[in-house]
């Protein structure tokens, strides 16, 4: 019976390490991201080779807490982000739109979590659960914003039967690993993690008319 | 006993260190960040604003009550306009530079005063003056600005069908190094383009070295393949940037380099000022002030593009 109970509380314990699964943030899902770094991925590309080498390096447990292994530190990134807006004038008669451009903050940091590592939300910003997030922002850099301004406007005119677009391309930094964490020496949770802050934007306008 | 003791002992100090803890008293010091940056700016009715984001240590302080102001100026050595502050916000998530927490209000400055339409005015090194009710004087400075009173331009002969920058990551500092932008014309005669101008004094567009390209290509291009020559951004007090380009084709792109005649401070915006020629007239067509690209990382802005002020009190 005992060891029935054992094998129920470790089984328990292995689930959310057997399913990886990543809490993905909009960053993941941009058009395209390149890294200057051709071995450089992300945390969604990690393969269960990869988790299992990377697990691996980290075979000696601890008393308590989280342990990390940092896998890709501050690796620049260029990205083409989702498009911003979309302005159709489906009218006779040309229209004069006022655009507001605005970074909101949740764009310029975004983390993602895998496997028994979660996130939650503080304020406008996501964390990583526990005190893994103050241990990951110990061990990498992370970008401060200080702009010249916030939101810009930007007035267009726009001709009947075409749609403007505004899509943002950038530059950024991504930080990922693998976390375990301890309890009496005993391993209670594992997973991947990654940080994503935007360093720069760039925007781009196009006229187009409609097909 | 001794446990109980122990606990009692153990509790008092925890009260002890709580007390010391929350009896500080409040900051004796406000420590405020003005990121500097050229900037030109279309304002088309007297309700559009220039907005000065200033960082303030503290949330509450007279610096951030619009009521304490009295006046604000913008002026440099030779002329100045008087503003008015619309609104002061704080709509931004604050940042920890050096263990200091700085928060961004946005001082929305109108200048219903004194607008002009059609006038524009080219500040060198300005100063934003706010003067408060207890006779403080708040002198932040400032980039280069243009403050252009002027409307963007309706559709006649010519639009754009797409426009953004190229940029320069290959040195330490980033900058714009050129502008792509795409041009349809309507009439079925030639358009001859005469010059391109971003307001800015100290940015230039050089129409003469323009390229007509094929299809949008990447914003991080090395340029000088463009231009075929090495690139330099600097240009020098002697050259001119004149010459015409001729739009024959119904749509055309145009890649077209930018230099400068320093680049002590970043310029992430500006409007364009396209001045061209059709059926022997002359002709302006104005693209309102466009983000090219923006910062978001502390460490991209060196010591000079900050202004620091610290005010005890």
């Amino acid at each position: 019976m005992k060891k029935i109970i054992i094998i129920a509380i470790l089984s328990c314990w292995m689930i959310p390490t057997v399913l990886i699964h990543v809490q993905a943030e909009e960053y993941t899902n941009y058009q395209e991201i390149i890294f200057e770094n051709d071995e450089a991925k992300l945390l969604k590309e990690y393969s269960s080779v990869d988790y299992s080498a990377y697990y691996d390096q980290m075979n000696k447990s601890r008393f308590m807490g989280w342990k990390l292994l940092i896998v890709t530190q501050n690796e620049p990134v260029e990205f083409v982000s989702e498009t911003k807006l979309r302005i159709f004038n489906n009218g006779f008669s040309t229209i004069k739109h006022d655009v507001e451009l605005t970074t909101k903050a949740e764009t310029k940091y975004q983390i993602s979590a895998s496997g028994s590592i979660s996130t939650s939300l503080k304020g406008d910003i996501k964390k990583f659960k526990g005190t893994l997030d103050a241990d990951i922002k110990a061990s990498v850099s992370y970008a401060e914003t200080l702009t010249t301004s916030e939101s810009y406007r930007f007035t267009i005119i726009v001709d009947p039967k075409t749609y403007v677009t505004i899509i943002t391309r950038g530059l950024g930094e991504i930080n990922n690993g693998v976390a375990k964490n301890y309890f009496f020496w005993i391993e209670t949770k594992r997973g991947g993690w990654e940080t994503f802050s935007v360093t720069t934007e760039y925007y781009e306008i196009v006229k187009e008319k409609i097909r | 006993m001794k446990k109980v003791a122990f606990c009692l002992l153990a509790l008092y100090l925890i009260i002890v260190v709580l007390v010391l803890f929350f009896d500080q008293k409040p900051a004796q010091e406000i420590a405020i960040l003005h990121v500097k940056s050229n900037r030109a700016v279309l304002l088309g009715s007297a309700e559009e604003c220039l907005d000065v984001v200033l960082y303030l240590s503290d949330t509450d302080s007279f610096f951030t009550d619009e009521q304490n102001i009295v006046s604000v100026m913008i002026q440099d050595d030779n002329q100045l306009v008087a503003a008015s502050v619309r609104s002061i916000l704080l709509d931004s998530r604050p940042v920890i530079i050096d263990t200091t927490r700085y928060y961004p209000f946005t001082f929305q400055l109108v200048f219903d005063q004194v607008i002009s339409s059609g006038g524009q005015l080219i500040f060198f090194h300005p100063h934003c003056l706010f003067t408060y009710q207890n006779e403080e004087l708040l002198d932040i400075e400032m980039g280069d600005l243009t403050l252009s009173f002027m409307e963007i331009s309706p559709i006649e002969h010519l639009d754009f069908t797409r426009l953004y920058g190229m940029m320069n990551t290959s040195s330490d500092r980033q900058f714009l190094n050129g502008i792509v932008i795409g041009l349809k014309k309507y009439p079925l005669g030639d358009i001859s383009l005469e010059s391109f101008e971003s307001t800015l004094p100290n940015l230039l567009l050089d129409l003469s070295q323009a390229q007509i390209i094929a299809e949008p290509i990447s914003p991080f291009t090395d340029i000088s393949e463009l231009l075929q020559k090495p690139y330099f951004p600097i240009l020098s007090e002697e050259s001119v940037l004149s010459t015409s380009l001729i739009l024959k084709a119904e749509e055309t792109l145009l890649f077209i380099p930018i230099f400068y005649r320093d680049l002590t401070l970043k310029t992430e915006q500006f409007p364009l000022v396209i001045h061209y020629s059709y059926a022997g007239n002359a002709y302006t067509f104005i693209l309102d002030d466009f983000i090219y690209y923006q910062d978001h990382d502390y460490k991209l802005a060196s010591e000079s593009d900050v202004w620091e002020y610290l005010y005890r009190y």
